[in-house]
């Protein structure tokens, strides 16, 4: 979703050649410069905010956040979600581990939990395979 | 006259010491090893948090350190180094056969 708003379409494969799986996870940081490696544009940044994140996502960028999951009613883990719309109380996200999607959480609750995952965010601003 | 100082914390609440944690810990280690609470010791004036292995598929797999950090300057008192971590949070990922 992040990449096809770009009109870019990049396979799994594709994708597991830029990142890597280490099982450890994909930290956002180092995404950013993985994604430098092969020509995308995109910044990291630990200081944004939901207003941000609302203006990203009606310009068609759709922000990589780190969310803690217990907040949101999961089992205990860290885990990087895609944030697709910001409404009035509400946020629309695709999580890429849940089949069913996108799922919507109050904004209180993702808040919290992207506060206590140290507020990462990981924006791609342009993407084109070299 | 007398001037009242109330002495001001730079980490004052346990999400705080949390993300500090998380951010750390997502930064050098990677995203499967996280904090979820912390605890205020009066005494040494420090905020305990113990450090665990988790996957989304599988929740908390366990413990691998405990990080520290200082109230009122919020640096950190303690913590494992990241090579330690990895290699302990890679073990335990391999004993639950996570790929």
């Amino acid at each position: 979703m992040v990449l096809s708003s770009f009109g870019e379409n990049w396979t799994e494969y594709e994708i597991t050649e830029i990142f890597g799986n280490p099982r450890l996870g994909i930290i956002l940081a180092q995404a950013q410069i993985k994604l430098a490696n092969v020509g995308a544009i995109s910044e990291f940044d630990t200081e944004l905010n939901l207003d941000d994140l609302r203006d990203f996502t009606r310009r068609n960028i759709f922000p990589i956040v780190g969310v803690e999951r217990h907040i949101l009613g999961y089992l205990p883990a860290s885990h990087a979600v895609v944030i697709s719309r910001v409404m009035s109380g509400n946020i629309e996200i695709f999580d890429p581990f849940e089949k069913e999607y996108p799922k919507i959480f109050g904004q209180k609750s993702f808040e919290t939990a992207w506060q206590l995952s140290g507020k990462e965010c990981l924006i791609i601003h342009a993407a084109s395979k070299k | 006259m007398d001037i009242l100082v109330k002495p001001k914390l730079s980490v004052s609440t346990a999400e705080e010491a949390i993300s500090i944690v998380n951010r750390w810990l997502h930064k050098d280690v990677g995203m499967a090893v996280h904090a979820t609470k912390a605890q205020f010791d009066s005494i040494t004036f420090c905020w305990h948090l113990p450090i665990e292995v988790s996957f989304p598929s599988r929740g908390t797999l366990g413990t691998v350190g405990d990080a520290y950090i200082n109230a009122a300057t919020g640096e950190f008192a303690g913590k494992p180094e990241a090579e330690d971590l990895i290699e302990r949070a890679e073990k335990l990922a391999e004993a639950f056969r996570i790929e």
